[in-house]
């Protein structure tokens, strides 16, 4: 069930320049001040993982794209997108419920994301359990 | 709707969430609801005769639909009267009687909503077992009894994911009848996948009732109560009687119940772990007065008393019962979801209902799963702290979902009915559909 919001095109574009040219390390997306529609928050061209939880608002809530590389034991250099939804149990609860319902609309855009992390607080998004969740195939 | 899809928050919906205690009712956007009805109502038969409205309370309603004069409400229901009978339009969290529940909107629109009921748009929450037919009968009475613009049903507990900011998650709802976990997947409810298990809310009222009639503890309801004197402690109550009508047996029930309820709120307690009787002499005991004025310390059965919704098997007078305690309920549920999603479920466990707000039970349902979760995957147990938002937090969902300006294209219209009748209403709720044509969606995504 979704709550209606739709994506812009925009979000679509940013997504493509990050799936194909790489240009970006991450991209955040959040809903729009008059909670309409879909936007690019802001698109990042170096970060580590680190640098992208810290981006994320404490009490807000947003959708991110980010680019995540590793190497396989080895040493096989991997890359993958990851999708994140980032909920924290902070916000609040009319912007979660929004997230929440929104999040169909734009991952149906966002085609070729194998990966997602639905996240409501930092301590989800430890980079060891990602990697992990990641580098096992990464099914839903 | 003017103004187009984008036409802005207020389309002055309405939000009922159906629960087995009391229906919630009132305006989408708000932060609770404008009214708690209690579900149960009291009736009385009055065949054909006319009889007038008496007291201007408000308390009664129609009486042509079978012949039977209805009480609704918390004031009307607990005023003593001849012959009422005390009953509840639902069976099994679904609705039984619709007459009893056409009186109990009526009486909402009437004394809580006072407004005119083709105005406002109705979001109505539904159990995830509702069975096709009475789904279409509620859209029915919706559309032609109430003439409402639009309507739209949906589960309760998809309802309290996202009111929590998941849209994947495992909905534990301890309520008064029942407790049970639904799987919540990318905003369907895995129907087949809950679970329900009676050890809810009323299960430890029955166990308080047992428990002080072993005592010799007589619960007296406050109507009988005229005037009490202050007794010691554990002394026999001393207290004189009122003159009341002659009440029926439901009704004398009803109103101990309500008692009950009282006592297992402000006394009871669950423990940590495992509980058992004999390391219990250092535990803090809590005083309780009955409304006849008997009072006495309760100490070791604060926790004993609760401890059947998590350890089933030494519940008195239930040898070799089957029922399922909290924490099992979850890892059955769980179990039956599909493989790929089972990580993501122990990940978001939402934790609500009014009997989660017994003291300790989200921290004992913690530990419980805690012993069950497998080692590769991540447990995290979520409840909301504030109690409204734990009791209403289907209500509370619905009511956002409601006023987002975006979600009226998701209404089915009054036009929408007309074209296609009331079977419409299972079109448009595509997370009616079973675990395993969704399990089969999963696997080939």
């Amino acid at each position: 069930m979704t709550s209606g919001v739709k994506c812009s095109d925009d979000v679509v574009s940013k997504f493509q320049e990050i799936k194909i040219g790489h240009k970006y390390k991450y991209v955040t997306y959040n809903i729009s001040d008059d909670l309409s529609q879909i936007e690019t928050e802001s698109t990042v061209q170096q970060g580590s993982w680190d640098d992208f939880c810290a981006a994320l608002p404490p009490d807000g809530c947003r959708y991110a794209v980010y680019d995540f590389d590793y190497e396989l034991p080895d040493g096989g250099k991997r890359n993958k997108l990851i999708f994140v939804n980032w909920c924290p149990d902070s916000a609040k609860i009319k912007l979660k419920m929004l997230y929440a319902t929104s999040k169909d609309a734009i991952k149906k855009k966002l085609v070729g994301i194998g990966n997602e992390v639905q996240a409501t607080g930092l301590d989800e998004l430890n980079y060891d359990e990602i990697l992990e969740k990641i580098s096992r195939g990464g099914k839903n | 709707m003017s103004g187009g899809v984008y036409g802005g928050d207020e389309v002055g919906a309405l939000v009922f969430d159906v629960g087995s205690t009391s229906l919630r009712g009132g305006y989408a956007g708000e932060d609770c609801p404008k009214a708690e009805i209690p579900m149960h109502v009291g009736f009385k038969d009055e065949p054909k005769e006319e009889s007038m409205e008496v007291d201007g309370s408000g308390d009664q309603t129609n009486k042509d639909r079978s012949g039977k004069k209805y009480y609704i409400d918390t004031n009307a229901v607990h005023v003593p009267r001849d012959g009422m009978e005390m009953a509840s339009p639902l069976r099994d969290g679904m609705i039984e009687d619709w007459d009893m529940f056409q009186a109990l909107l009526d009486h909402t629109y009437k004394k809580h909503i006072r407004s005119e009921s083709p105005l406002h748009p109705v979001l109505m929450s539904e159990p995830p077992w509702n069975v096709r037919g009475k789904r279409e009968k509620l859209t029915e009475l919706m559309f032609e009894q109430y003439n409402i613009p639009a309507f739209f049903l949906c589960k309760n507990a998809v309802l309290s994911a996202f009111a929590n900011g998941r849209s994947t998650a495992l909905v534990v709802d301890s309520g008064a009848t029942h407790t049970t976990a639904v799987p919540v997947h990318d905003g369907y409810a895995l129907a087949s996948a809950s679970v329900k298990s009676p050890l809810a809310g009323d299960f430890v009222t029955l166990q308080c009732k047992q428990y002080f009639e072993e005592q010799n503890i007589e619960i007296v309801p406050s109507y009988i109560v005229a005037k009490k004197e202050e007794v010691g402690d554990g002394a026999p109550p001393c207290y004189v009687k009122k003159q009341i009508p002659d009440v029926s047996k439901s009704w004398h029930n009803y109103m101990v119940k309500k008692v009950l309820q009282d006592f297992q709120a402000s006394v009871l307690q669950v423990a940590d772990g495992p509980f058992n009787n004999e390391d219990t002499t250092n535990l803090l005991p809590l005083q309780y007065e009955f409304p006849n004025g008997y009072h006495q310390d309760f100490g070791p059965e604060r926790f004993y008393l609760a401890e059947g919704l998590f350890d089933p098997s030494n519940i008195k007078g239930l040898d070799g019962n089957t029922m399922l305690s909290v924490g099992h309920v979850v890892s059955t549920s769980i179990g039956m979801c599909d493989i790929d999603i089972r990580p993501s479920m122990y990940n978001s466990i939402i934790v609500t209902g009014g009997n989660s707000l017994l003291l300790g039970f989200v921290d004992r349902v913690n530990r419980e799963l805690s012993n069950k979760t497998p080692p590769s995957m991540r447990l995290k147990v979520m409840s909301s702290a504030g109690t409204a938002e734990r009791r209403f937090s289907s209500w509370i969902g619905g009511s956002i979902l409601a006023s987002l300006g975006t979600f009226q294209q998701m209404w089915i219209s009054k036009q929408e009915y007309e074209e296609s009748g009331k079977t419409c209403v299972e079109r448009n709720y595509p997370f009616v559909c079973t675990s395993h044509s969704r399990a089969a969606i999963i696997t080939l995504s």
